[in-house]
C-alpha cells in the first residue's frame, strides 16, 4: 500500500460513543476533523471513551463515513465529489440529523454540505410542497396565511414548483 | 450480544427510523441552524418560508445573508416592482450584522435612489461580503459606488459588476481579502489606491474591464491575480495596437484569459510566479493582413509572454496560443525553453493546434505531469487560406515525425477523451513510446462526450496495449 512510508509515525486511536451506547474506534487524525473532538484531545480528555450524547448510532456511522472519505489522502477530488453527491441523497431527516451532529461536532465542511442539501429541497418550491417534504403542519388559519402572503406579494409570484422531489 | 438481542436492537432501530421519517425535524432545529440553511437561498425563497407555521413567520427577518437576484420579464414595471421588493424587505430585516449582501439586478439611472438606500442599509450592518451586479445596457448609465463605501472596516469579500469605482480620496478596506471587478472602467490611479488601501488583499480579479493601459499591482499581499479580457472604449482609435502591461511583483498565481481585442499583452516583473494560466486571444478587426502571412505581432507577444513565464512551475496554455505556436513551428522559428514540471493544455487537439502542441512539448523538457483538457472553449486562430495551403501536413502522422518529447513524463491526464477526437490515439501512441518513466495515464470523460460502451473501452484498451512502451510500469486508468 502507498501509506507504508507514512505509517512509521505512530497512529493514535479514539473511541467515540453514540447516544445509543455503541462504541466506534477511529484514528485520531481522522476524528480531529471535528473541532469539538480536536479540542477534547488537546485538553487531554480523550484517554477514555468520548461520549457523544447528542449523536445517535445511525447518524454517527454516517458522520464517520464522511470523515474517513474526506481525510484519506488516497481519495482524489473526483471521488470525494461523487461521494458527497451520493451522501446528500439520504432521506431529508437523516440529512437534518447529520446537520445537527455536524454543528455539535463542529465539522464545517459537513455542516455546509448538509445545509446546502436541505436548502436545495426548499429552493423554488411552493410552501405547500415544502410542508409535505419536511412533514410541517401549518398552524395558521387560511385568513392569516393569506395576509402574510399579501405582505410580500413579490415572493409568491412566478412559477413555483409543486413537486416533492 | 446474542442473536436475539441483536435482532431486537435492529427492530428498535427500524421503529426509530420510521418514527423520525414522519416527524417535523427541521422546525425543531435551533434558529441559528435554520438561518444557516436559509443562507443558501434567495430572499424571495427565504421570505416564503414565513407562511409555513408560526414558528417560521418572522424567523427570516433575522437572516444575515440577503441575496436578491432578478429573474423576470424585461420591462421597467417589473424592474421597479423588484426594486420596491428589496426596499420593503430591508425595512423589515433586523439582522444584528450582515454576513452577505448580494444584488443581481437590471440597472438604469432611474434606480439610483433605490441602490443608494440599499448601500446605506448595509453600511450600518457591518457587511462582510458584498456582491453588486448591476447590469446596465448603457455605458453612460453605470452605477458609481458612493463615497461612503470607500472606507469600510468589515468588508472581506467584494464583488462588483457594472459598477464604477471613482473614489475622491483614498480607499480604506483593511479587512478586504478578495476583490473582483467586472465590466467597469478602470484607471491606473484607482489600481494604485487599491494596492495601497487594502493591506490584507490576497486575490484580485478583473473581468472585461476597459480603459486601462497597465495593471500595476504594487501590493505585498496580493498573491493571486486574474485578468479575464480587457478592451478600450474609444473605438475610433483604430490605428495602433496598444500594449497592456501587467506588473505583478509579488503575485504567485496568475491567470490571463479571455478576449483582449487589439491589445498586446506584456508581462513584467513576475518573478514570484509559481503557476500561470495563459488562455488569451486577440482579435484585431483588420485580421485580413494575415493573408500575407504576417503573424509577427501575435508570435512576438506569445514568445515574450513565454519568456516571462520560463521559471514558472505550473503552466497552463490555451488553444489560441497553441495555434500561434503552430505558426512558429511551421516557419521553423524557435520557442522559448520552459522549466515547468506541471503543464496543462486547454486544447481540442484540432489539426492546426498539433504543430503548436509539439513545439511546446519539445520546449518543456522537464514536464512530469501533463493534463490535456479537451473540454474548454475553442478559439479559432485566423491563419488565412494561403498559409494553410502552403503549409499543409498530415495530422495523424505529425507526432511521429517529431518524437523527442515528454521523456520525463510521469502522469498524463486526459479530460474529454470520448469527444471523438481523431488525433488523441496517435498522441497516446507517441507518449507511450517516448516516456521512459511514465507511471499513470488517466482517461476521463466530460459532459459533452458520448457515454462509452464496454466495446469502446475494449477497442481503446486493445489499441493502447498494441503500442510499444518505454515504461513497463505505466498503468492506464479509465475514470468517470
Amino acid at each position: 500500500m502507498a501509506e507504508a512510508s507514512s505509517s512509521i509515525t505512530e497512529k493514535f486511536f479514539l473511541t467515540l460513543k453514540s447516544s445509543d451506547g455503541d462504541e466506534f474506534v477511529l484514528e485520531e487524525s481522522i476524528a480531529i476533523q471535528s473541532i469539538t473532538i480536536k479540542n477534547m484531545v488537546e485538553d487531554g480528555c480523550s484517554s477514555s471513551v468520548i461520549p457523544l450524547s447528542k449523536v445517535d448510532t445511525e447518524t454517527l456511522i454516517k458522520v464517520i463515513e464522511y470523515m474517513k472519505m474526506h481525510s484519506s489522502t488516497s481519495s482524489n477530488e473526483e471521488e470525494i465529489e461523487n461521494f458527497d453527491k451520493k451522501f446528500v441523497s439520504n432521506s431529508i431527516n437523516t440529512i437534518l440529523n447529520i446537520l445537527e451532529a455536524a454543528n455539535f461536532l463542529d465539522i464545517n465542511n459537513l455542516l455546509e454540505l448538509c445545509a446546502e442539501a436541505v436548502a436545495n429541497r426548499i429552493k423554488n418550491k411552493t410552501p405547500e410542497a415544502v410542508r409535505k417534504i419536511f412533514n410541517i403542519t401549518s398552524d395558521f388559519t387560511p385568513e392569516e396565511e393569506a395576509e402574510i402572503r399579501n405582505e410580500t406579494p413579490w415572493a409568491f409570484e412566478g412559477n413555483l414548483d409543486h413537486s416533492l422531489d | 450480544m446474542s442473536e436475539s438481542e441483536e435482532e431486537e436492537k435492529a427492530d428498535l432501530l427500524h421503529v426509530k427510523r420510521l418514527k423520525t421519517e414522519k416527524t417535523d425535524r427541521i422546525s425543531a432545529l435551533p434558529d441559528s441552524l435554520i438561518l444557516h440553511i436559509l443562507s443558501f437561498l434567495q430572499m424571495d425563497e427565504v421570505i416564503r418560508t414565513g407562511v409555513l407555521t408560526k414558528r417560521w413567520h418572522l424567523l427570516w427577518t433575522s437572516a444575515q445573508t440577503l441575496i436578491f437576484s432578478y429573474s423576470g420579464p424585461h420591462d421597467y414595471g417589473t424592474y421597479n416592482k423588484f426594486a420596491t421588493f428589496i426596499d420593503d424587505t430591508l425595512l423589515r430585516c433586523q439582522p444584528s450584522k450582515l454576513n452577505k449582501f448580494s444584488v443581481d439586478f437590471i440597472y438604469s439611472r432611474r434606480f439610483v435612489r433605490h441602490v443608494n438606500k440599499w448601500i446605506a442599509f448595509i453600511k450600518n450592518k457591518h457587511v462582510e461580503e458584498l456582491n453588486l451586479h448591476l447590469r446596465s445596457r448603457d455605458l453612460n448609465e453605470i452605477y458609481n459606488l458612493p463615497e461612503l463605501m470607500y472606507s469600510n472596516m468589515c468588508l472581506r469579500d467584494l464583488y462588483l459588476r457594472h459598477c464604477n469605482l471613482v473614489p475622491k480620496g483614498e480607499i480604506n478596506w483593511p479587512s478586504l481579502r478578495v476583490l473582483e471587478i467586472g465590466y467597469a472602467e478602470l484607471n491606473q490611479d484607482f489600481i494604485k489606491k487599491i494596492c495601497f488601501g487594502c493591506p490584507a488583499l490576497e486575490s484580485l480579479k478583473f473581468r472585461s474591464c476597459y480603459g486601462i493601459g497597465c495593471f500595476n499591482i504594487d501590493s505585498k499581499s496580493v498573491k493571486k491575480l486574474v485578468i479575464k479580457g480587457c478592451w478600450d472604449d474609444d473605438e475610433d482609435d483604430n490605428e495602433e495596437e496598444k500594449e497592456l502591461g501587467i506588473y505583478a511583483r509579488n503575485v504567485t498565481s496568475l491567470e490571463i484569459s479571455g478576449h483582449f481585442h487589439k491589445k498586446i499583452l506584456v508581462l513584467q516583473d513576475v518573478k514570484a510566479l509559481v503557476d500561470a494560466k495563459l488562455n488569451v486571444y486577440r482579435k484585431p478587426d483588420e485580421y485580413i493582413h494575415n493573408y500575407e502571412g504576417d503573424f509577427k505581432t501575435d508570435q512576438n507577444m506569445v514568445k515574450d509572454l513565454l519568456v516571462s513565464l520560463q521559471h514558472v512551475e505550473k503552466l497552463s496554455i490555451g488553444t489560441w496560443c497553441l495555434q500561434v505556436l503552430t505558426t512558429l513551428e511551421m516557419r521553423t522559428l524557435s520557442c522559448p525553453r520552459m522549466r515547468c514540471k506541471y503543464l496543462t493544455l486547454n486544447t481540442h487537439m484540432k489539426k492546426w493546434e498539433l504543430p503548436g502542441i509539439t513545439i511546446l512539448l519539445q520546449s518543456c523538457p522537464q514536464v512530469e505531469t501533463l493534463n490535456i483538457d479537451m473540454t474548454s472553449h475553442f478559439e479559432e486562430y485566423y491563419f488565412g487560406s494561403y498559409f494553410k495551403k502552403c503549409n499543409d501536413f498530415s495530422g495523424g502522422n505529425y507526432w511521429i515525425s517529431r518524437p523527442c518529447w515528454v521523456l520525463y513524463l510521469k502522469t498524463l491526464r486526459i479530460y474529454g477523451f470520448w469527444g471523438g477526437n481523431e488525433y488523441i490515439l496517435s498522441f497516446l501512441e507517441v507518449v507511450l513510446k517516448n516516456a521512459m518513466v511514465l507511471e499513470k495515464i488517466f482517461i476521463g470523460s466530460s459532459k459533452n462526450d458520448w457515454i462509452p460502451t464496454d466495446a469502446d473501452y475494449r477497442r481503446v484498451a486493445n489499441k493502447m496495449l498494441s503500442f510499444p512502451r518505454s515504461s513497463k510500469d505505466a498503468v492506464i486508468l479509465f475514470t468517470g
